[in-house]
Parts: structure tokens; C-alpha cells; sequence
């Protein structure tokens, strides 16, 4: 996923990932930023994919998601990169991953806990988010609580799923979907997240309605796909990668 | 005309009703000039290649039809007739309207098809291209004399836009 124009927040964020994470690798997918985004991204010791032109956030994640597939990654986590997803809490869902058997993604989520600290969005968004919640949950059958946050990780079958197919537009709530439509297992921990440092949100308020349209005829549709009967082939245990031998982790970093 | 007539019924029903309502025969022929305008155009966009076959045959066969079914006046006045339309070039034109809205549909997939393309093109030269700066940190000549040359070499210049 993108981080599209986010030169101001971009280097503090691959720096606070490699503080609180350094055992993971950090990927910037630059969605064709017309601002220096990419060589701050470099500068700061990052992976930088450019992409030649703006793709939009699916894209540009899934071109994170195509490199920790082809540098044979076991884990990958999407950070935003515009500061908003804290990386202390990447342990905490690296921790729930590993830790439950079975666990495909772990999604960090602002509504589990009902500490009022933390950025929860604006009241007019979280309305949506609500609706989009009680839609997901009840398809999924299990609590989805924010099914628009992009602070997430997968294992190599999340990997490859993601790489293999990945929702444009506005992915979160599609990706959910794709997950629980190929039988793969996801849950959620409570994250405390920040207001964004710099930049603007991909959304903006006149696009929120067509966000709303377009994810619902999505959602709406994917009922009407025929799930595959069988979990996609498991990743059979890969060579160790050409690369992140040490650190078997991406961080794919997005803004949006 | 009245020979023809004798011969083919439909023909001749037609060509009474179109005498008897003034305006009928011109409204023919300008759906004729128009199906035939068109085809030329398509023509022509084809022989500069400005236009690829494939899509040609889908505009050519729907001047085809506009110039079949206003040619054959006996067979739009029967299908008209029996769909309950009063005015028969209106059954024509809902014809040809159904055929534009099928191909906007058909050419919205090709759009859908193409952007999937477009960004699969656009993931690969974005890990391409981070693969070559990777192995080829200085670009520009620096380290090729540890390379084998070739491929390699060749490629530095254009791995590094700047």
C-alpha cells in the first residue's frame, strides 16, 4: 500500500519501526509520490519499491505483499506511514500470531478497549465504521470491531493469498473478507493509534460516500462467490529467502 | 417498383404505407447514409491502424444491422407490428440502442481488464527495479568490473532514472 506523499511523515515512521522493531525488515511501497517520499523512505533505511504512477492504496499494498512472497517472508505487518499505527504494539501482534495456532492475521484494532486515549477517527466516520463492523461480523461470524484499520499482520498464507488477490480501492474491509472467504483465520488485539503527523487521509469527505457504495456492492458481491472448498495449499515450508535470513519479517509500510 | 411488388408482399406493403405518410422514405435513407458513414469511418480508422480489428468487426457489424433492418423495411414492420410498436423506425432505433449499450458494457470490461494489467505491469517494474538498484548499489559503472559483463552492465544505465 501506498505511502503516497508523505515525505514530512515517512522517515520518522520507518525510524520508529526500526527503534521498536528491528528484527523486521521495512518495505516502502512509494504509490508514485510526486514529493521525496521515496529518498526519505531510503534515507532512512528502508526497502523502497516505486511504483511508476499512482495505483491507490490495494495496489501499492499488494505490491508489498508480492515482495514478501518473492524474498520469502514468513511474516508480514502493513504499518501506515503517516505515523498513525504506533509500532511498539507490532510485537503485540507478532506475539498473538505466533502465539495461537491456526492464526492467519492479526488486525489492531481502536474499539476493543474503551479507553477514550487514542485517535478513534471522526465521529462522522466512525458511524461508518459501525455499519461496516455489524456487516462484517455478522458474515464472518466472529467480532470484527474495526474493520477499517490497516495495522495488520499475516503469515506466509496471508502472504500468499494477498499476493495472489488483493481488493482495490479501499482493500481493509474486502481484504477481511478474502481472508474468511479462503478459510483463513483472523482476530483482533486493541491498539491505541495516533492522529496522523502530516499529510492527508486517502479519503476524503466527499469520497467517503462513494467508500461507502463501492465497499458495500464489493462486500455484497463476495457473498455471491463460490468459496473454495478447500484452504489454498499451505506454503510448504520455503528455503530460507534470498534475503531476511536473520529477520524473518516485513514491515510493508502504507499510508493512506 | 410495382413488379418488385407483386413478388415481395412486405415490399410492397411498405412501399404503400411510406407513400402514404410523407417523410417515412427520407427517414430511411438518412438511416442508411448514417450506417454507411459510420462503416466508412471505421474503415478507415482500421487502415491507419488507428483502430484494431477486433473492436472494428464489433462498429461494422452494428452498421451492418442498422443497414439490414432499414433495408428490410417488411421485416422491421412485422417485428414492430408484433412487439406492439406503432412506429417502426423506433423499433430500429431500439434495436441499435440495445447493441451500443451491449458494447459499452463489453468495452467497461476490457477497461476493468486492462487496469488489472496496468497494475500487475506497474508491481513488477517497482520490484524489478528495486531488485536491480539492490544488486547494483553505485549503478553507473561503479563495481562492473567484478560483474560479468553483459546483461548486466547493459542494464545499469537505465536502472538508475537519476
Amino acid at each position: 500500500m501506498p505511502a503516497y506523499n508523505e515525505a514530512g511523515a515517512v522517515g520518522a515512521t520507518v525510524a520508529g519501526i526500526h527503534r521498536y522493531a528491528p528484527d523486521f525488515d521495512v518495505v516502502v511501497v512509494d504509490d508514485g509520490s510526486s514529493d521525496t517520499t521515496g529518498e526519505r523512505a531510503r534515507a532512512a533505511g528502508a526497502t523502497v519499491l516505486r511504483l511508476p504512477f499512482n495505483l491507490g492504496i490495494g495496489g501499492a499494498m499488494q505490491a508489498g505483499y508480492i515482495y514478501a512472497r518473492e524474498n520469502g517472508y514468513e511474516v508480514a505487518v502493513q504499518v501506515d506511514g503517516d505515523g498513525q499505527h504506533d509500532p511498539r504494539f507490532i510485537h503485540e501482534l507478532l506475539a498473538r500470531l505466533c502465539g495461537e495456532p491456526g492464526l492467519n492475521m492479526v488486525t489492531g484494532s481502536r474499539f476493543l478497549e474503551p479507553s477514550s486515549d487514542g485517535y478513534r477517527s471522526s465521529a462522522a466516520r466512525r458511524v461508518g465504521i459501525r455499519v461496516f463492523s455489524r456487516v462484517v461480523s455478522l458474515i464472518t461470524r466472529r467480532r470484527v470491531s474495526d474493520p477499517t484499520s490497516g495495522f495488520r499482520m499475516t503469515d506466509r498464507r496471508g502472504i500468499m493469498l494477498f499476493a495472489r488477490d488483493y481488493p482495490q480501492d479501499y482493500p481493509e474491509i474486502e481484504a477481511i473478507l478474502l481472508m474468511h472467504a479462503h478459510r483463513l483465520n483472523s482476530c483482533e488485539i486493541p491498539v491505541v493509534m495516533r492522529p496522523r503527523t502530516s499529510g492527508t487521509s486517502a479519503i476524503s469527505s466527499t469520497q467517503s460516500v462513494y467508500y461507502m457504495v463501492k465497499v458495500l456492492l464489493a462486500v455484497f458481491v463476495a457473498l455471491f462467490r463460490t468459496r473454495p472448498t478447500a484452504t489454498p495449499e499451505p506454503s510448504a515450508p520455503e528455503a530460507p529467502g534470498t534475503r531476511g535470513e536473520e529477520s524473518p519479517a516485513a514491515v510493508v509500510e502504507r499510508a493512506s | 417498383m410495382t413488379l418488385l411488388a407483386a413478388h415481395l408482399p412486405h415490399t410492397a406493403a411498405w412501399a404503400l404505407s411510406a407513400a402514404s405518410r410523407p417523410g417515412a422514405l427520407q427517414l430511411e435513407l438518412e438511416e442508411i447514409a448514417v450506417a454507411v458513414v459510420i462503416s466508412a469511418a471505421i474503415f478507415e480508422l482500421v487502415r491507419r491502424k488507428r483502430l484494431m480489428e477486433r473492436y472494428a468487426i464489433l462498429w461494422l457489424v452494428a452498421g451492418a444491422t442498422v443497414l439490414v433492418l432499414s433495408l428490410a423495411q417488411g421485416a422491421i414492420q412485422k417485428l414492430a407490428h408484433d412487439a406492439g410498436v406503432d412506429y417502426a423506425p423506433s423499433a430500429l432505433f431500439a434495436i441499435a440502442f440495445l447493441f451500443v449499450l451491449v458494447m459499452l458494457v463489453q468495452f467497461s470490461m476490457t477497461i476493468s481488464r486492462l487496469s488489472d494489467q496496468n497494475t500487475a505491469l506497474a508491481q513488477r517494474l517497482a520490484l524489478l527495479q528495486q531488485r536491480l538498484e539492490a544488486e547494483q548499489p553505485g549503478a553507473h559503472g561503479h563495481g562492473a568490473a567484478e560483474e560479468p559483463a553483459g546483461a548486466a552492465g547493459a542494464l545499469s544505465g537505465p536502472a538508475d532514472p537519476a
